[in-house]
């Protein structure tokens, strides 16, 4: 018996020593079609076709910027967080799975020519496959207002409509300067925005996208003398002492789920926890749970919407 | 071939030997044949046999499958291997690769990897595997007493890992907006994996089974006690050195290409020992069939069940080998 044991175990061996071999060859993809060169936002140079025609967007932004910039996808995330009249249009389209963990087989099976991701970490797991494959993938990031400009304008290219990206970022455009002509010449509100689930809050810095957003309609993020501990933080733990003592005019609440309970959670603490009960915000009643579908997700090409409506929020109509 | 006063369940335990394997090529068949993508059976010979007409059909059998499956086999006998060896050492039953820190310091590695520099992920299997062998030898410096007792190797590591898990809670709540993106590491998986993590995974396999064939009759007797091996003629403090390190790194080397899979280390060897029985030479390998079947039949229904969306490979062998082996636990197995 133990003889055989030794005798399977050094047959199987042998057969993995056999794979290990096999698996060094690698298949040299014909690189002729692929001739424009881009960076993408973790910094990999990729080339990729000059005017790709079978695309698949990985997550809802780059699916919607593609869109944008006039493109159309292949194959599309199992996702619903787009809007009515997007997700009408995409009805037909094959899913390749969640945006967390998307179905390698059959995104190989849908014969792509290009990739859209996330600088996420589950997408650069996808990295060795998709290489070995010969499918160039770009993961972008979309980490503040001009980086979705960019990439809109970035995709107009690939798609070869500059003139619907153009068309695209103009609206956007038009939409945050109005805001910002709103909010122009009116006294600053220091705001604070939340950033939670209900056990738990955090407060966005101004690295973070809303944050961003806050900072460029004028207003001072109460965040903004926290040091963090590292640069690539955009939120940090909520300190109730440091919100007290910063007193903002405005708190904007940010939700990890569409889900109400969580406002009204939230509402009712700050009604009768006595540290909050009094700060100006709250007694003003300037707490405002802001849409799940604009701040908690990337807004993508909303992004103007969302820009509109925080001008709304931190300089209502009335108050000078 | 019958000596006398031969073991009687040895023909039993011969079985599941052979059964054992017969099984664990099944479902690597089964796993290569079945995807998120139907591909024929002929294809799927074509792409093994690497022809010139490279379609689609045969990325996706020879660049994704196969070593998806082969990863997921050699992680199930790794992991299987060291919570054998563990438990086997230790004498402690709840003993799992956990337990040497290996679980914790890879976490806490591939964790600062995957939040702080997302860009840099393909680094993660070398960093998760230099972070496991971290911890495991902070574990062994702290109970390192002329030696290595069981007790305080079980506490030092029970206070290693709540020191790395503790690293990485604060990276969860200091970076609650990327938390994400370390979710799938952390649950343990197998998407994306090529033959670059087949490579980074076998050496140490096949130094664990030649490990575990040449350690077999010393792990048994160590089963015995201290006193009584050490009356046996064992090297008592040498032979469980050896195997602890040999269970590090084992563990370490499958933590570092499949995430926090949890589980396999701990319920795998009790299975075993419920199926075969406690002697060393043939639970061993027994277990290690046994892992991989249980990962690569669960990693298989993890990519098929709701296609194309896949099910956290983790999740799915909680749910089916937990059940399974409650089952035995209740009903036992009677051998003749």
């Amino acid at each position: 018996m133990i003889k055989l044991t030794k005798w399977l175990m050094l047959v199987l061996l042998i057969m993995s020593l056999a794979f290990l071999f096999a698996g060094g060859k690698q298949e040299k993809k014909d690189a002729g079609v692929l001739k424009r060169e881009m960076q993408d936002f973790s910094g990999r140079h990729v080339l990729v076709p000059e005017q790709p025609q079978r695309v698949i967007a990985l997550n809802a932004s780059n699916l919607d910027l593609y869109y944008a910039a006039g493109g159309t996808v292949i194959g599309r995330p199992t996702t619903v967080a787009l809007s009515a009249e997007l997700l009408e249009k995409i009805k037909e389209i094959p899913q390749v799975g969640e945006t967390s963990s998307p179905n390698l087989e059959n995104l190989v099976a849908l014969k792509p020519d290009l990739v859209l991701g996330v600088d996420v970490a589950f997408h650069h797991a996808l990295l060795p496959v998709l290489e070995k494959a010969g499918i160039p993938i770009l993961l972008q990031a979309l980490p503040d207002y001009p980086s979705v400009l960019r990439t809109i304008t970035s995709y107009g290219t690939l798609t070869g409509n500059q003139d619907k990206a153009a068309e695209s970022v103009a609206r956007i455009e038009k939409q945050v300067q109005q805001a910002k002509k709103w909010c122009e010449g009116k006294p600053p509100v220091r705001v604070l925005v939340i950033w939670g689930s209900p056990e738990s809050f955090s407060m966005a810095l101004p690295t973070s996208f809303t944050g961003n957003l806050v900072a460029m309609l004028g207003a001072t993020n109460i965040s903004e003398s926290q040091t963090p501990v590292t640069a690539k933080m955009s939120v940090v733990p909520l300190s109730l002492e440091y919100v007290a003592k910063e007193n903002p005019d405005v708190i904007l609440l940010i939700t990890h789920g569409a889900d109400e309970r969580v406002n009204e959670k939230f509402k009712k603490e700050l009604a009768t926890h006595p540290a909050w009960k009094n700060m100006g915000a709250v007694k003003n009643q300037r707490v405002h749970k802001l849409p799940y579908s604009l701040f908690a997700v990337n807004p993508g090409t909303q992004v103007g919407t969302a820009v509109e409506l925080l001008a709304s929020l931190l300089y209502p109509e009335g108050k000078s | 071939m019958k000596a006398i006063g031969a073991d009687p369940r040895s023909a039993f335990r011969n079985w599941m030997v052979v059964g054992g394997a017969m099984l664990l090529l099944l479902s690597i068949l089964l796993g290569i044949s079945t995807g998120a993508v139907q591909v024929g059976i002929g294809e799927i010979l074509d792409s093994l046999r690497w022809t010139q007409l490279a379609g689609e059909n045969q990325q996706i059998i020879y660049n994704i499958r196969i070593p998806r499956v082969m990863v997921g086999a050699l992680v199930g006998i790794n992991l299987a291997l060291a919570g054998v060896i563990l438990q086997g050492v230790l004498r402690n039953p709840l003993a799992d690769p956990g337990i040497v820190g290996v679980t914790s310091g890879a976490g806490l590695a591939a964790m600062v990897v995957l939040i702080l520099w997302p860009e840099r992920t393909f680094i993660v299997p070398v960093v998760a595997f230099a972070g496991a062998l971290a911890a495991t030898g902070l574990v062994f410096l702290l109970s390192w007493q002329n030696g290595i007792h069981p007790l305080r190797l079980i506490l030092a590591g029970v206070a290693v890992s709540a020191f790395f898990g503790g690293g990485m809670s604060a990276l969860m709540v200091f970076h609650s907006d990327k938390v994400q993106g370390t979710v799938n590491w952390l649950a343990g998986g197998f998407q994306g994996r090529s033959w670059d993590h087949v490579r980074m995974i076998m050496p140490y396999t096949l130094l664990g089974l030649a490990g575990a064939l040449y350690g077999s009759r010393y792990l048994t007797i160590l089963n015995l006690g201290d006193d009584a091996a050490k009356g046996l003629g064992v090297p008592v403090e040498r032979v469980r050195f050896f195997f602890i390190i040999l269970a590090a790194l084992l563990a370490a080397s499958a933590v570092s290409v499949a995430g926090l899979l949890g589980f396999v280390g701990l319920i795998v060897p009790h299975l075993t020992r419920l199926l075969v029985g406690v002697d060393s030479e043939y639970m061993l390998p027994c277990a290690a069939a046994f892992g991989a079947i249980l990962v690569v039949v669960a990693d298989t229904a993890a990519r098929v069940i709701f296609r194309p969306v896949e099910i956290p490979v983790g999740v799915l062998m909680a749910f089916l080998g937990a059940p399974f082996f409650l089952h035995l636990l209740r009903k036992g197995v009677r051998h003749k």
